[in-house]
């Protein structure tokens, strides 16, 4: 049962989702892309905390225009709104760039209570954009919290608002029922480019980036299989005389 | 500190974690050689005070900033490094992975407008002297050379535990040692760190000889309570699969590969685990036995011994031989 009070103002909370773009290319609808694990542990978090508060969740990120499929799951899963910073000057971001970035987007949305992001994305694994977000905004930062902590000890009793949050733990999106999968055909993912957030594009995408792919080279951590079994006793004799 | 030129130098910045003390030595080699290659020397900034004697580090006439936090605010030390990078001019900024100095850097890189590289493994130059960083990057399965750019100089993240450290014949020798100290300001602190979880197994704890890793292989709860039987009996550390971790089974904590801990055990016993690169990158063992019922998991292509079985029979059977001894 909610305890919703209808008089209570309504809180904004921004949760930054990283799309991960997922291996499958589906010819023609593009590729298929997913919430980052740890972006998901925020966005239930701010779910969790709109169950028992009048609250709006606008959830945004930034990517190629196949990306807003990952938004469209937030929308499914009880955001409210969907935000896709897609733009040809966005193109070649690094964290510098793409902090800067969706913060321009963030101040838009002002006022809010709370930004919400992941620690870090599964793709990525670099993990301070949150951190620079709030640099970017000035505004406070909020992380380390334990599994225990609800976003109602910050959105309630913290005062300083509205400050970044940033969360290390992840959470698997569950599976969707029909439910969600018509939700998801219905959701609206509003695009916004430079212009519209006000941004300068010398900071944005490649042009702003300060760092440079240089060079890939795929890990080779291969070994050789020296030896290759598969009776039980015979491997316990193995393992026994390695030990 | 007028004394000294601290002007072009390279910076390497730590001291928020209690292993940082360990691995400066570990780094000096490769710091030196870039500062040879770049003429330059390399200036330690240590906060929270090295607690043993400085002469230990292997840092070749180099300088130490020894700084006394006490109570001052992460935003105190932001300022503070802010300050001093600002006036010195480094050739390159280096942090030693922790929650502080990720948040840290992350702070500064906008505040310099200077660009940041995570997880860095290995700094390398080119011809010109101009130095980039390697960092793996595991969604590509690849390690990546980054270089800096609108930046006179950039910054890196040292993931300690896979750096690629290089070997050093030089002496230990007497360093230049600057102590200074940090107050606490009367501003407001915009930055909260929670408590930090401890890690269960530290690269400073004893390694015992032997881990053994669980997979999805053992996929509930008794097969896992007789893995980890098996492991006290063996006296082993245990590690687990991200998925095994995700599904309550075992501890977090003992997550092995990119989001969880990396195992330099002599001997890696891996019971029914895949094989996914996120994980394989944690275990750099002398030795590694895979045991998987499928033969063409992607785990025998790490493997030194690939054991087609099912992992929870080789289980029984070790428990069975070694309850009889």
């Amino acid at each position: 049962m909610s305890n919703m009070n209808d008089e209570e103002d309504e809180k904004r909370i921004v949760v930054c989702i990283k799309p991960i773009k997922i291996d499958k290319k589906n010819s023609s609808k593009g590729y298929e892309y997913d919430i980052s694990p740890y972006d998901f542990y925020a966005l239930f978090q701010a779910l969790q905390y709109k169950k028992t508060h009048k609250t709006q969740i606008i959830c945004i990120a930034m990517g190629p225009k196949d990306s807003c499929k990952a938004l469209e799951k937030c929308v499914a899963l009880g955001a409210d709104e969907a935000i896709l910073l897609n733009d040809s000057g966005f193109i070649g971001a690094d964290t510098f760039s793409t902090s800067y970035t969706l913060s321009k987007a963030i101040a838009m949305l002002y006022p809010i209570n709370c930004i919400l992001a992941g620690r870090k994305s599964l793709d990525g694994e670099t993990g301070y954009v949150g951190v620079e977000i709030s640099e970017w905004l000035d505004i406070p930062l909020i992380m380390e919290l334990s599994e225990e902590f609800r976003l109602n000890h910050i959105i309630d009793d913290y005062h300083e608002i509205p400050c970044v949050v940033v969360f290390s733990h992840y959470k698997d999106r569950p599976a969707f029922g029909l439910f969600e999968l018509k939700k998801i055909k219905n959701a609206r993912v509003q695009n916004l480019c430079s212009e519209q957030i006000k941004a300068n594009l010398n900071l944005c995408g490649f042009k702003g980036a300060m760092t440079v792919v240089n060079d890939i080279i795929p890990i080779d951590m291969k070994r050789e299989s020296s030896m290759s079994c598969c009776a039980v006793d015979e491997i316990c004799t193995i393992i026994m005389d390695k030990i | 500190m007028r004394n000294l030129e601290l002007k072009n130098c390279i910076w390497l910045i730590c001291g928020w974690d209690k292993n940082d003390q360990k691995y400066i030595d570990l780094l000096m080699p490769s710091f030196n050689e870039l500062a040879k290659k770049l003429s330059c020397k390399v200036i330690v900034l240590f906060m929270n005070q090295y607690k043993t004697c400085l002469d230990d580090i292997r840092a070749m006439g180099q300088i130490v900033i020894n700084t006394e936090v006490s109570d001052a605010s992460i935003d105190d030390q932001i300022e503070y490094i802010n300050g001093l990078l600002n006036i010195h001019e480094p050739l390159g900024v280096f942090f030693i992975k922790s929650v502080y100095s990720q948040v840290v850097a992350a702070k500064l890189s906008i505040m310099l407008k200077k660009g940041l590289v995570a997880e860095c493994i290995d700094v390398i130059y080119d011809e010109f002297c101009n130095y980039k960083v390697i960092r793996t990057s595991l969604s590509h399965g690849a390690f990546v050379t980054i270089g800096f750019k609108n930046c006179e100089y950039g910054m890196a993240i040292i993931r300690p535990e896979l750096f690629n450290y290089k070997e050093s014949e030089d002496e230990f020798a007497k360093l230049h040692i600057i102590n200074e100290r940090i107050c606490r300001s009367e501003k407001n602190n915009s930055i909260t760190i929670f408590g930090k979880e401890e890690k269960i197994y530290t690269e400073t704890n004893k390694l015992r000889k032997v881990i053994l890793i669980a997979g999805m292989g053992l996929d509930n709860r008794e097969k896992i309570e007789k893995f980890c039987y098996l492991a006290e009996l063996i006296n082993a550390d245990i590690g687990c699969s991200r998925a095994v971790a995700e599904n309550g089974l075992l501890d977090k904590r003992i997550i092995v590969g990119q989001s969880g801990r990396v195992i330099k055990h002599d001997i890696c016993i891996t019971f029914g685990v895949s094989g996914a690169i996120q994980h394989i990158c944690g275990i750099k063992s002398k030795c590694v036995i895979a045991i998987n019922t499928d033969e063409n998991a992607d785990i025998f292509n790490y493997a030194d011994y690939k054991m087609i079985s099912d992992a929870n029979l080789i289980i029984d059977k070790l428990i069975s031989i070694l309850d009889r001894k």
